[in-house]
């Protein structure tokens, strides 16, 4: 069964950049957020096996979702998606739960990979 | 990292504190070679260590440390005290600069003077002139091994690990010292290769997700490169790691290949090649490198390496072994407690403690249901529920005990500086510092004695020349000693100065309007003396930069009270000053005598009563209003603890009041209670900061049947005058 | 986090006092408890009633009822204890009973009317309005941080509004 994904970005560029590299390789998406708090909101109706994090967005950014987001369920498979020097808060991204990260812009055999890696650890 | 750089921590500070305590033993004995080589250990292991974690500042100047101790060694100079103080300043710099880790940078000018004046005072201007330049650091390990990586120029990463290595300085005394424990634990050491995939971004965390995966399964060694390299992301596409511990090798390699962008992990056991490092050196024999070589399947590139390093270590182990005097001072103050200790965290301690604190909480409370039962198998395994909480409970405890050697340990070297300072000349004589008590009161016993040891060379000892007049010592004597005493630790600082004089308390207290005429007529010599602890009461003469800001006595007596301690004092003119200091062994549980008066139960610490009595009524008189009476001689207060706690007034015609007689420094009282319940052992829960300052209440408690109970604060309850003699009662 | 949007709720606890109605934010609550056994503080302000154990926490109670000089009325069924969280420490009151808790819109909330003759505004952070009904929300910390006499018509409006 595909992959259901959860892709988090407040620019609509990115958001299609990745829906189209993922249904390529067998994802389905299941929905998109624009912002943190809708993909808290998102996250508890459609338990998609996989979330896309942006960092820095409006209303609730990244981090403080990917927290509220492990809260509601500590298995939570969340990968972010980075900005070039953000290492500090990629860092506090995955000490608040993320499992991985990628870093913008990506090439798409990375973010397949990323994905992969992250849904095949239990 | 974070894990990592707490290690570095602790170790630099024994190395500090190890380099403090034979700084100041050579000053005394320069004759005595074991101290200059334990010092000259300690500075090349700390040198080492910063390099390691690249911390250039610190270890330049060990380094600057390590050359002029190097002289000394030779014997082209010789020890004396300003050389000895110039050491303390490096020694003071470098501990500044591992409190402020994150601020290095601050101290940089700060390193290049000191750095030059050291190697001035060496005298070798090959050394000055490379002062100017200075950081540029100097033999640090890691300069020596060849990064990963950097050698690497083919896209496919190989099997083959270029690392060239210069074997005596693969490993520094640090991490020998931690591969040597693992050892000794019967653990397992392996090397971790890591490769990126080429053109990864943000290589510093996917090194950092590398650390994380690791956390938990197996402590880390070493890293090439730096930490603060990987950190700063100042490598290519690969990095390995020295580890250690039982790992399971499939889930470490699995955690680490499930970080994205990572496209391999090598893992090599290291083992085979421990072992025979442990073979080589408790036999004081290295094996040749060709030998360690030849054991080894010829395609095991980084075994070989490391192979190479690991007999590295053992060459410097056979350098140690060679030099015998060496050995045993450093068995003696050196060796680690790492085979047998665990460091841990005191957060969780605390959260153990407090558990434990309500498992007895709630065991009382079961105890006391199963009274009401009539049922013996119940009452037999009550019975042992209570056994083994009371050892839990007590295995507990002990697990916050720390030796007050902590404290003790930074005296000399201030005794030392102070006398210098004052132009005294001083011994200080140090006892029974294994004496252990709580974490707690260990941290903030430190004050007090500072204070008491501080004003003993300032005030009490007297100059040299003096003392000869008198027909002392020139050299002046200060003893600090510690001792178990029941559930209590004394602590006393003594010296066999010119003491105090009665005579200058008593103008002083006059002339400040702290005592009246008629009351000084009454005091005794000895209680003339208890004034010193009293608020705004110093009898310094001159105001010394030392003792002279406005801090007094009263702080003293303040600090040891607020860990439910005692403090007293014994002097004689000429003939030296003694303080006693009793401290309880701990503070979160007390035993306490439970009394109830009025409708409520109230605690108090066992420490504050001298002890029980009944009263009765024909043996009350009146003195000044205030009831009074006569035990043993000693004509003392009477209160009702309603009337104190200002609950009540003092229930007349009873036929026999029970009075519970307590003591907080040198004042006495009688408390009467309507009911003496017993004792118990209670954990103490502090009160909200909301209704913190109350006066009379130490703190609570919660009983076995939920209620809270409060803890009576005897000290403050004598305090205010409303049980003393000769005060009118603020009631009347 | 969210910015306060213009239709956004505000949770409030309502208690009450003799007959005055007031409020409290959720947030500040941690939790109601029943009238139950409290150990008497000696030597400390008047209205506190004393202190009870909290799950093995040792926390201090107010009487709302002292605080304001009201006259003692009977503890009963409806009593109730509200922690609260005032500065980082939990701090229970004594209420007569707490009633429900209410949704606000935000912009049932409105700070305090200025300059109303015999009310002290300062101790008041708002009124919320719901139908008929006003509740007064308190500014607790400065209540119970400080000692000076405050009288039960200083917090009300009573007909002045």
């Amino acid at each position: 069964m595909a992959k259901k994904v959860l892709i988090t970005d407040d620019t609509a560029f990115m958001r299609m950049t990745l829906r189209n590299v993922l249904e390529k390789n067998g994802y389905e998406i299941a929905g998109e957020a624009e912002d943190g708090q809708q993909a808290v909101d998102k996250y508890g109706m459609i338990k998609p096996d996989l979330v896309t994090m942006d960092i820095t967005m409006p209303n609730m950014d990244g981090i403080t979702a990917i927290k509220l987001i492990m809260k509601q369920d500590p298995n939570a498979k969340i990968v972010v998606v980075s900005a070039m020097g953000q290492k500090a808060l990629v860092i506090e991204a995955l000490n608040s739960g993320a499992k991985d990260f990628i870093v913008k812009p990506f090439q798409p055999d990375r973010i397949v990979e990323a994905l992969q890696k992250v849904s095949s650890t239990s | 990292m974070e894990q990592y750089r707490d290690l570095f921590l602790a170790e630099a500070r024994d190395y500090l504190q190890s380099m403090t305590d034979h700084l100041l033993e050579l000053e005394k004995d320069p004759a005595e070679t074991g101290h200059l080589t334990e010092i000259f250990r300690s500075a090349h292991s700390l040198k080492g260590m910063a390099g390691t974690m690249g911390y250039e500042l610190i270890s330049a100047l060990t380094h600057a440390m390590e050359t002029l101790l190097d002289s000394l060694r030779g014997g082209s100079i010789e020890v004396e005290t300003k050389m000895v103080s110039l050491l303390f300043e490096a020694v003071d710099l470098v501990q500044l600069m591992v409190d402020n880790l994150d601020r290095q940078e601050n101290y940089r000018d700060n390193v290049v003077e000191l750095e030059k004046r050291l190697l001035a005072w060496q005298g070798k201007e090959k050394e000055k002139a490379k002062a100017g330049d200075l950081l540029t650091p100097v033999d640090i390990p890691q300069t020596e091994i060849q990064r990963p990586g950097k050698q690497e120029e083919k896209s496919q990463p190989s099997d083959t690990v270029n690392i060239t290595v210069n074997i005596t300085e693969a490993f520094n005394e640090y991490e020998k010292e931690l591969l040597k424990d693992v050892v000794a634990k019967g653990e397992f050491v392996y090397h971790v290769h890591v490769w990126l995939r080429e053109g990864s971004l943000l290589k510093s965390v996917r090194a950092y997700m590398v650390f994380k995966a690791l956390e938990g399964q197996c402590e880390i060694v070493k890293t090439v490169p730096s930490m603060q390299e990987l950190d700063e992301g100042l490598f290519d596409r690969d990095f390995y790691l020295i580890v250690a511990g039982s790992p399971a090798l499939d889930e470490m390699r699995r955690s680490i290949e499930g970080i994205a962008e990572i496209e391999r992990v090598q893992i090599t056991s290291l083992q085979d090649l421990v072992f025979e490092l442990e073979v080589a050196t408790t036999d004081a024999v290295a094996l040749p490198v060709e030998e360690l070589d030849a054991t080894l399947p010829p395609n095991d590139a980084p075994a070989r390496t490391i192979a190479k390093e690991m007999a590295g270590l053992a060459e410097c182990r056979e350098e140690e072994a060679a030099a015998p005097e060496t050995k045993k001072v450093n068995t003696a103050s050196v060796t680690r407690a790492a085979e047998k200790t665990v460091r841990v965290e005191t957060a969780k301690l605390d959260t153990l403690v407090n558990l434990v604190g309500e498992l007895i909480i709630n065991r009382t409370r079961v105890v006391e249901l199963g009274k009401r039962m009539d049922d013996e198998l119940l009452h037999g395994s009550l019975e042992h529920l209570e056994r083994i909480t009371t050892d839990l409970q007590s295995a507990v405890m002990t697990l916050r005990m720390v030796p007050i050697k902590q404290v003790f340990d930074r005296f000399p070297r201030m005794v030392r500086d102070l006398s210098i300072e004052r132009n005294k000349e001083v011994e200080l004589v140090i006892s029974g510092e294994e004496t252990e008590l709580d974490r707690t009161i260990v941290n903030q016993v430190g004050d007090p004695l500072v204070h008491l040891l501080r004003n003993a060379v300032d005030h009490g000892i007297e100059t040299p020349e003096e003392r000869r007049q008198k027909g002392k010592n020139p050299v002046g004597r200060i003893v600090l000693e510690a001792h178990h005493e029941g559930s209590h630790v004394v602590v006393s600082v003594s010296d066999d100065g010119r003491g105090i004089n009665p005579e200058i308390i008593k103008a002083k207290a006059l002339e400040k309007g702290m005592i009246s005429r008629e009351e000084v007529e009454e005091m005794t010599t000895d209680e003339l003396t208890q004034i010193i602890f009293r608020s705004g009461f110093s009898t310094s003469r001159e105001i010394t930069d030392v003792s002279g800001r406005g801090v007094g006595m009263d702080v003293v007596k303040a600090g040891v009270e607020a860990l439910n301690g005692t403090v007293e004092v014994k002097s004689e003119k000429g003939g030296g000053t003694h303080f006693v200091l009793r401290l309880p062994l701990t503070l979160a549980i007390i035993r306490t005598l439970m009394v109830k008066a009025g409708k409520e139960i109230y605690a108090i610490p066992i420490e504050a009563i001298r002890e029980n009595i009944f009263v009765e009524p024909h043996e009350i008189k009146t003195i000044n209003q205030v009831r009074v009476i006569t035990l043993r001689e000693e004509v003392l207060p009477l209160k009702s603890l309603n009337e104190a706690l200002g609950m009540g007034s003092f229930e007349e015609e009873q036929e026999v009041y029970p009075v519970v007689v307590v003591r907080a420094g040198n004042k006495k009282a009688g408390l009467v209670v309507d009911e003496l319940l017993g004792q118990q052992e209670i954990v103490i829960k502090s009160l909200s900061s909301f209704i913190s300052d109350i006066k009379g209440i130490a703190g609570a408690t919660v009983l076995g049947d939920g209620r809270v109970t409060l803890i009576l604060d005897v000290a403050s309850l004598l305090e205010d005058g409303r049980v003393s003699i000769g005060k009118k009662s603020s009631h009347h | 986090m969210m910015g306060k949007s213009e239709n956004a709720e505000v949770q409030m606890v309502a208690f009450k006092l003799e007959k005055e109605e007031f409020a409290v934010a959720i947030q500040q609550v941690r939790e109601v408890l029943k009238m139950t056994q409290v150990t008497p503080l000696p030597q400390s302000a008047h209205f506190i009633e004393g202190v009870i154990n909290l799950r093995g926490e040792v926390i201090p109670v107010v009487d709302l009822r002292k605080r304001f000089e009201l006259p003692l009325g009977k503890r009963n069924e409806q009593t109730r204890i509200i922690i609260v969280e005032i500065k980082n420490n939990d701090v229970g009151l004594i209420v007569d009973s707490v009633t429900e808790v209410l949704r606000f819109s935000a912009s049932a909330v409105q700070p305090p009317p200025t300059r109303i003759a015999g009310t002290r505004t300062d101790l008041i952070k708002g009124v919320g309005k719901l139908d008929e009904r006003l509740l007064i929300i308190l500014d607790l910390e400065k209540i119970l941080t400080t000692e000076e006499k405050i009288v039960m018509d200083d917090i009300t409006l009573g007909d002045k509004v």
